[in-house]
């Protein structure tokens, strides 16, 4: 028994230790450029406070609950349109995406990257692009989203479509079937339920995102926030505020019990 | 599934296939004058695959003709897999020349490929059939080779006349009122049944058959087996197959090819042969 | 199926779907079709020709936009360098709220009824869109990138919270146990039998969501929040679309670089490998960065 006992820390290599060092430097540098100043941090708790004296309580008038009411039909309507148009330009571009389904090779790599682009590009970007493009109004907005949406479930409808067993297809193949038969018969059979949940996610993203495109002339009741803001009229940017809260979680909600269901009956 | 079972065993013995059958032709395809020469199916020349470097096989050669059952055997990793889809022209040979239907499976076109494909039926150990999809449904894809499009994808938009002859290929299966359930329920058995209603519902002229019983238990092993050979024969259907056991390459093949270290070291009627001789085969 | 007689044609009956799930069917499409047709109008759908027939913008959009202008190279490196930086402590601050919180919102770890405020306060911070926090805070704390910071955190301290505490909830509860029968204190369980089992995934999520940080933290400039997004909308409002692609393309420079970096830490830190190539990028980007800093 005459074992050392192991060191405590594995040595460090010069190289790890470097990059240990750069990520703190990185951190130390970003805390300069985020405008941190101490003052700021201890003077922030009262300030806030003091804005939401000024926007408790939010605005409960009935004309005005009705009006914000339309905006946020109007708000899950660009929400859904996107969204739908979306799910269903994807599936021919997720084919190009995915390995080895209808393309291969180059086609796969080129159609990923442009999703990576389409996703790079903040929502929000997306919308002012759309609204200088054609005009301000919930178009905008739903083109935004559609972009947005296509992005998403175009790159996760593909890694949904490779990760399917390939027994089936390649059985199929063996049959003497086409490409573009096979991918309909074998992998999106397979590939439904996820699928499904890929949509409901994006649903629930679309509608995320549809609350404020308005901010930026897109349509929705994200311009009613702004009004409120731009006007100080805080109580009703809180209702908006309370509002979109209310929403948001309200779908996320179904969207989970939906997604819970239809996996639930697939297994 | 007693019902099904002894449906099965009825249908089978007027044909008695649980004794040494009769071939229904002659094996020698070198015609003399005179004599009526059955068409080749498949004929291997000088047959070499490598994968990466490895060398799986070389110089296998052999011919089959219309009807006749072959059984390849050959210890696990010896090539019987990958030397099938050779066949079929699903992978590209290293060496050599396999004329399938009489056609060249290294110079002809995808298209003329898929069409020879569709001619054949294929059984595979497991995973053959879409899990989600009705029994229906995939017996109706095995029609996709010969209809492709639309309307072959399911069931519920298929043409009567699809639908008819999938129903056909699963009574003759024995499984017609099971034709709505959903593929992942079925057990191992009549996954397996199904597989082969699917293989023979276009008509094929050629079956093979991948270790058609490896994952199921040896009782339905031996009903999958025998259905399988049953409507071979009825139908003139040349068939190659692979398989573990022994005593089935004896029971249902006309010949036997074994494969060994690489080569093709045995190619014998079955009658001529006897268990011993093939154990050799597996050491 | 029991008698082995020859069947014809006509005992074969092709087997019809009943009527009960055609009903099922036909209520699940129409619904979907209502919702459809319901959104179309509103979403200025009967637009949609418009699009292609370039109703006058369009054209003049793309032509532009296809000719970036970098005019104002220096402003956008350094607004776009305030983004990053946000990002960075927006996704380091939600972090560290997010661990107590997560914990605190697992069912197999908190009693129900901390749980439950928990996670509706989390629920509530991921619901409200980063940029309705940075409009907050704006008029709470003034103009500028610390209004960003805390947007981003409150946000992002919800969602890491209900996925810290997913994964929490899959974890397999014999190592807890078995740290448990040491006689260890709660605060000793959680550490030693949850966390390691929940860290790979943990930071998994974390630096997914730094990813979608960096992205976020680029607009909140919109709302006043410091960051590159005020340059975008001045741009695009006043027409100067050249200018505003040169700023898109900086930010999906400056995305597509943190996506990378992303992946390849990822690779070092849950699957061990690859350390050279992610010291070698890391190394790439102090440079790059430094390298800004010196110009401007």
């Amino acid at each position: 028994m005459t074992d050392a006992i192991p060191p405590r820390y594995d040595r460090v290599s010069a190289v790890g230790f470097l990059g240990y060092a750069a990520g703190v430097a990185l951190i130390v540098w970003c805390l300069n450029g985020a405008g941190f100043s101490l003052e700021k941090v201890t003077t922030s708790p009262p300030r806030f406070a003091d804005f939401m004296s000024r926007a408790w309580p939010p605005n409960l008038e009935p004309s005005v609950l009705e009006r914000l009411g339309w905006k946020m039909i109007e708000t899950l309507q660009i929400a859904v349109a996107g969204a739908v148009i979306g799910v269903i330009l994807s599936v021919p571009v997720a084919l190009l995406a995915a390995r080895g389904l209808v393309a291969g090779g180059w086609i796969n790599q080129v159609t990923r990257t442009i999703l990576g682009f389409l996703r790079a590009v903040p929502d929000i970007a997306w919308a002012l692009v759309f609204v200088v493009a054609v005009g301000l109004g919930p178009f905008a907005g739903m083109l935004a989203i559609v972009v947005d949406t296509v992005g998403f479930c175009g790159r996760f409808f593909a890694d949904d479509m490779e990760g399917t067993d390939k027994g089936p297809a390649e059985s199929l193949a063996a049959t003497g079937a086409r490409k573009i038969d096979v991918v309909a018969c074998a992998t999106i059979p397979a590939a439904m339920p996820a699928f499904i949940s890929t949509s409901l996610y994006a649903l629930e993203k679309a509608v995320r995102s549809s609350t404020i495109l308005g901010l930026v002339g897109a349509g929705g009741i994200g311009i009613e926030l702004k009004v409120g803001f731009d006007l100080f009229d805080y109580p009703t940017a809180m209702t908006v505020i309370l509002m979109i809260a209310v929403v948001v979680i309200g779908i996320e909600q179904i969207s989970g019990w939906a997604r819970n269901r239809i996996i639930g009956t697939e297994r | 599934m007693r019902a099904s079972h002894s449906s099965t065993t009825s249908l089978v013995t007027d044909l008695s296939l649980k004794s040494r059958p009769a071939p229904k032709t002659q094996v020698a395809s070198t015609g003399a004058l005179g004599v009526p020469v059955a068409p080749v199916d498949i004929e291997a020349s000088c047959v070499s695959k490598t994968f990466a470097g490895t060398p799986i096989f070389s110089d296998v050669s052999f011919r089959l003709v219309r009807a006749e059952a072959v059984a390849l055997v050959g210890a696990n990793g010896t090539g019987k897999s990958t030397l099938l889809r050779c066949l079929m022209g699903l992978l590209p040979v290293s060496d050599g020349r396999v004329v399938l239907l009489g056609q060249d499976t290294g110079t002809t076109s995808h298209a003329a490929l898929r069409g020879l494909r569709a001619r054949i039926g294929l059984v595979s150990q497991k995973h053959n059939l879409v899990p989600r999809l009705s029994v229906l449904s995939n017996v109706v894809h095995g029609l996709l080779g010969q209809r492709p499009g639309l309307r072959h994808w399911s069931h519920r938009f298929a043409p009567e006349a699809s639908r008819l002859d999938a129903m056909q290929a699963l009574e003759k299966v024995g499984l017609a009122d099971l034709a709505l359930r959903r593929a992942d329920r079925l057990s191992g058995g009549q996954s397996q049944r199904v597989a082969i209603a699917r293989a023979i519902v276009g008509a094929p002229e050629i079956l093979i058959a991948d270790e058609p019983c490896a994952s199921l238990d040896p009782a339905a092993g031996e009903d999958v087996m025998d259905l399988f050979f049953q409507l071979a024969r009825e139908n003139g259907v040349t068939v190659v197959f692979t398989s573990h056991h022994i005593d089935h390459a004896l029971r249902y093949g006309d010949r036997v090819l074994g494969l060994a270290e690489g080569r093709l070291r045995l190619d014998a009627t079955a009658a001529s042969l006897k268990p011993a001789d093939l154990r050799g085969l597996y050491d | 199926m029991t008698d082995a007689t020859v069947r014809t044609l006509d005992d074969i009956e092709v087997p019809r779907r009943t009527t009960k799930e055609k009903g099922f069917d036909a209520l699940l499409w129409g619904t979907f079709l209502v919702l459809l047709v319901w959104s179309f109008v509103p979403a200025d759908m009967h637009r949609f020709g418009e699009v292609f027939s370039g109703g006058g913008n369009m054209a003049l959009l793309l032509e532009d936009f296809l000719t970036p202008n970098f005019r104002y190279w220096r402003s956008y490196l350094e607004l776009m360098l305030e983004s990053v930086q946000m990002a960075v402590w927006g996704s380091f601050l939600s972090i560290l709220l997010g661990i107590p919180f997560g914990l605190l919102s697992s069912t197999n770890l908190a009693p129900s009824w901390i749980v439950f405020p928990v996670r509706r306060l989390m629920d509530a911070f991921r619901a409200i869109n980063e940029l309705v926090f940075a409009l907050i805070f704006v008029a709470a704390v003034g103009l500028g990138p610390l209004a960003g910071v805390m947007a981003l955190t409150i946000h992002t301290t919800g969602t890491l919270a209900k996925l810290f505490s997913e994964a929490v909830e899959a974890i397999d509860p014999r190592p807890v146990e078995g740290i448990r029968a040491t006689g260890a204190s709660r605060l000793q369980e959680v550490v030693y039998g949850v966390i390691p089992q929940v860290l790979p995934l943990w930071i998994s999520f974390s630096l997914y969501r730094f990813e979608s940080n960096v992205r976020s933290a680029t607009v909140l400039g919109i709302v006043g929040a410091g960051g590159i997004g005020m340059s975008l909308s001045e741009a695009l409002r006043g027409f100067d679309y050249a200018s505003g692609a040169a700023i898109l393309l900086i930010i999906l420079i400056t995305v597509s670089l943190f996506d990378i970096f992303s992946s390849l830490l990822r690779k070092v830190v849950i699957d061990g490998e690859e350390q050279s190539s992610f010291v070698a990028y890391l190394g790439f980007l102090v440079l790059l960065i430094v390298g800004i800093e010196i110009i401007l």
